[in-house]
């Protein structure tokens, strides 16, 4: 198994450790609850070094990018991120990616680790003969988020005298001398920044926010993603569905004339079979992944992922359902241990007073 | 004298409380299932076997059944942990009980390992 640059101080916390996509990760430290919560109402620190991280340079790879991508990214501006889709042929759903433009014609692409190889496959391929060099850092570099509504004053000491960044946009910042790149993203709902540095640099930045900042695991990255709506790979977002149906259709410009995957996409906006579909058990419970859900006493489908909301107390969890029966407050079942307890589709986010978007000063 | 905890190796805790066996899940079990979400308890009447599973406990990561250590029939329940399941990850012993059977033998209990025998079954495991 590979073990992130930060192993050491895990193993020094006494994490729980578990298996995640071919890395030995921390699954969490305090416990799930305190953690999640730490992040609702101060501030948490967790370990992304096993997320992919590849930079694309050159003068081909905004036109690479947009072949697999169904956004645009020529106009993505230097110091902006975006969040998008790899897809494949069909339209389905190979990866989910934030892009970054570090430059003119250099971008960085942060990548499921589950897919890591598949993307960089795919990349060099579209790349063949054009101007566009993908080099894999996951190795070589570190992805440390700090997450949660007092992160920006933990943050701002490395700031190296920038403003704290706005949604979806990156600064350079500095620890110890070496440059680092702070981008306004995450994946809890909350005000939060992802810190990119060489490998190197890790553990004494870690080790300097866990001072003030609670060390959290992948466990409560999972429920506070939950809660905030985000789908995960692998059990949303699949090959076999594209972003259309998944609910994340903003992704797609439609204005586009040159738009991979277009028929199909065209025929989910326009007459989906199965949407996905947030919901929330309307009896004690805890619904859980490959759960049967039920509507009108019929099996539809599975839960693709619950859990019990830490912050708003009740079993939630997502599930495709036939595009007519999604309307917020529609009855559906979910079948726990062979009893069926009632639940109702919600549009996500379920916790909503997250702090992802507030402005800083 | 206080009444001693005997356990399964299923790490369910059981104790003579007058009549009753108290029943709930032991340290270990709790610290291994992490923050206890949500519990679902016996409706009181219910006659159950001993190993039968009686109630489910859930974490955030896990759901795990809680057998019944005796045969006998439920009598009582704690409701408290609706509201606050994780009183089980604070107080396994005490507060965080699960419910209370009327044994059809109390004898049974003694079939049961002790204190001693269940930690070093404990330290096996973790070895």
């Amino acid at each position: 198994m590979l073990r992130t640059p930060l192993f050491g101080a895990h193993e020094h916390l006494k994490a729980r450790l578990t298996e995640f996509a071919g890395w030995e990760m921390p699954l969490s430290y305090s416990g799930v609850a305190a953690e999640h919560r730490a992040v609702r109402e101060s501030s948490g620190v967790f370990d992304l070094c096993h997320m992919g991280r590849l930079v694309l340079e050159g003068t081909g790879v905004a036109p690479v990018l947009e072949r697999l991508a169904p956004s645009r990214i020529a106009t993505l501006r230097p110091g902006r991120a975006r969040y998008t889709v790899i897809l494949n042929g069909d339209g389905g759903i190979v990866d989910d990616v934030i892009v970054t433009r570090e430059s003119d014609t250099r971008y960085h692409l942060c990548v499921n680790a589950v897919n890591r190889e598949r993307v960089v496959d795919l990349l060099r391929k579209t790349a063949d003969g054009g101007d566009t060099r993908v080099a894999d850092l996951t190795l070589e570099t570190a992805q440390i988020a700090v997450q949660g509504p007092d992160s920006a004053e933990l943050v701002r000491p490395l700031l190296a005298g920038a403003d704290f960044p706005a949604y979806m946009h990156t600064v350079r910042g500095e620890w110890e001398g070496q440059e680092i790149v702070v981008s306004r993203t995450g994946y809890t709902g909350e005000l939060g920044v992802e810190l990119f540095l060489p490998a190197a640099a890790a553990p004494s930045l870690w080790q300097r926010l866990v001072e003030e900042a609670v060390p959290c695991g992948l466990g409560a990255r999972d429920t506070l993603r939950l809660e905030a709506g985000y789908p995960l790979y692998g059990h949303e977002l699949t090959e076999s569905v594209t972003p259309v149906a998944a609910g994340i259709g903003w992704v797609v410009d439609w204005s586009r004339s040159d738009l991979p995957a277009r028929a199909r996409l065209e025929r989910d906006r326009k007459a989906p079979e199965q949407l996905l579909c947030g919901f929330s058990l309307s009896a004690p419970g805890v619904p859980r992944d490959g759960f049967p859900v039920f509507l009108d006493g019929r099996s539809v489908g599975v839960v693709t992922s619950g859990n019990m909301g830490i912050s708003v107390g009740h079993g939630i969890g997502m599930t495709w359902l036939p595009a007519a029966h999604t309307d917020p407050g529609n009855a559906i079942e979910i079948e726990i241990r062979g009893r069926r307890i009632p639940a109702v589709v919600e549009q996500p986010p379920f916790y909503t007073r997250g702090t992802v978007r507030q402005s800083v000063d | 004298m206080a009444e001693m905890n005997r356990f399964t190796r299923d790490h369910e805790w059981a104790r003579r409380d007058g009549e009753l066996v108290r029943v709930g899940i032991s340290d270990y079990a709790q610290d291994a299932l992490g923050d206890i979400v949500f519990v679902e308890l016996p409706q009181p009447g219910r006659r159950v076997a001993a190993g039968e599973a009686v109630a489910e406990v859930e974490s955030t990561k896990t759901v795990s059944s809680v057998m019944a250590p005796v045969a006998g029939e439920v009598v009582e329940v704690n409701a408290a942990l609706a509201s606050q399941p994780e009183t089980i990850n604070r107080d396994p012993f005490a507060a965080g009980w699960l419910f209370a059977l009327r044994p059809v033998r109390v004898a049974e209990l003694d079939d049961l390992l002790d204190e001693t025998e269940y930690r070093k079954y404990v330290e096996e495991l973790s070895r």
